[in-house]
């Protein structure tokens, strides 16, 4: 569906563990952002759920954090972390 | 995503290294509060409809001046608009981010039908006020833009998408 909105709508949301395995990594946002090539700011609005990446996005996001990109971005919620 | 060259965009009248200096700065400022910026948007279409209504009520000998110190207030607010953005209204493409791209390109959507509506009223609100015939000028002239802003995405589209796939075992 095309839309015109500034972010991906609530009821579609896709949620990540991106924040998580960045801090466990030991990287700032800012540090993040310039290995993935995106402004940081663009790494706060997808950590606060408020921005979907394109696939070639979080491929790089996966690639730099180590992990499957399936298991940092997924249309169902993560179970909580304990 | 950023090029460190110093060359200038004319048409939108901004130069890379003031992109980059504003994408590059960490700090956030008030400027880039929502509630800042909201208040910066209403306060220059304040001052939009204000000279408008002075042209209409003012004496002529005040109103140049009063015109002047509108146009600068308006000015300053652009460019304080601009710089609570990050310029990302004005940046090229090679200079921003997918999210930068798409929250500026999901902008300029709004925009133009916003301006295609104004634009429309504004025809219409003339067609009715100003005294014409119908077989006037004005009138193709107003059917005519009516035609071209409904129809333009369209044909923007029309003209550059490429033909479509054809779907297997038909």
């Amino acid at each position: 569906m095309y839309t015109t909105s500034m972010s991906r709508p609530k009821e579609e949301p896709v949620h990540n563990r991106v924040e998580m395995l960045r801090i466990d990594k030991e990287l700032t946002r800012q540090q993040l952002a310039e290995a993935v090539g995106v402004h940081y700011q663009t790494i706060g609005y997808l950590e606060r759920g408020e921005y979907s990446p394109s696939l070639l996005l979080a491929l790089r996001i996966a690639e730099v954090l180590g992990h499957e990109v399936e298991s940092i971005f997924s249309i169902h919620p993560f179970p909580p972390q304990t | 995503m950023t090029s460190s060259n110093k060359k200038s965009s004319w048409i939108e009248g901004i130069t890379s290294s003031q992109v980059e200096r504003s994408l590059a700065d960490t700090q956030t400022s008030s400027i880039h509060r929502q509630a800042v910026r909201r208040g910066l948007v209403a306060t220059n279409i304040g001052l939009m409809v204000t000279m408008l209504w002075a042209s209409q009520v003012w004496p002529d000998q005040w109103r140049s001046i009063f015109d002047l110190l509108l146009f600068a207030g308006m000015g300053t607010i652009y460019l304080a608009l601009r710089k609570s953005v990050r310029h990302l209204s004005d940046a090229p493409n090679d200079m921003l981010d997918e999210r930068q791209i798409m929250i500026r390109d999901a902008a300029y959507i709004t925009s133009y039908r916003l301006l295609s509506a104004v634009t429309i009223t504004t025809f219409a609100l003339l067609t009715i006020l100003i005294p014409i015939s119908l077989d006037n000028a004005w009138l193709a002239l107003y059917v005519s833009y009516l035609m071209f802003s409904i129809g333009l995405p369209a044909m923007v589209l029309a003209w550059n998408l490429p033909d479509e796939v054809v779907e297997e075992g038909r």
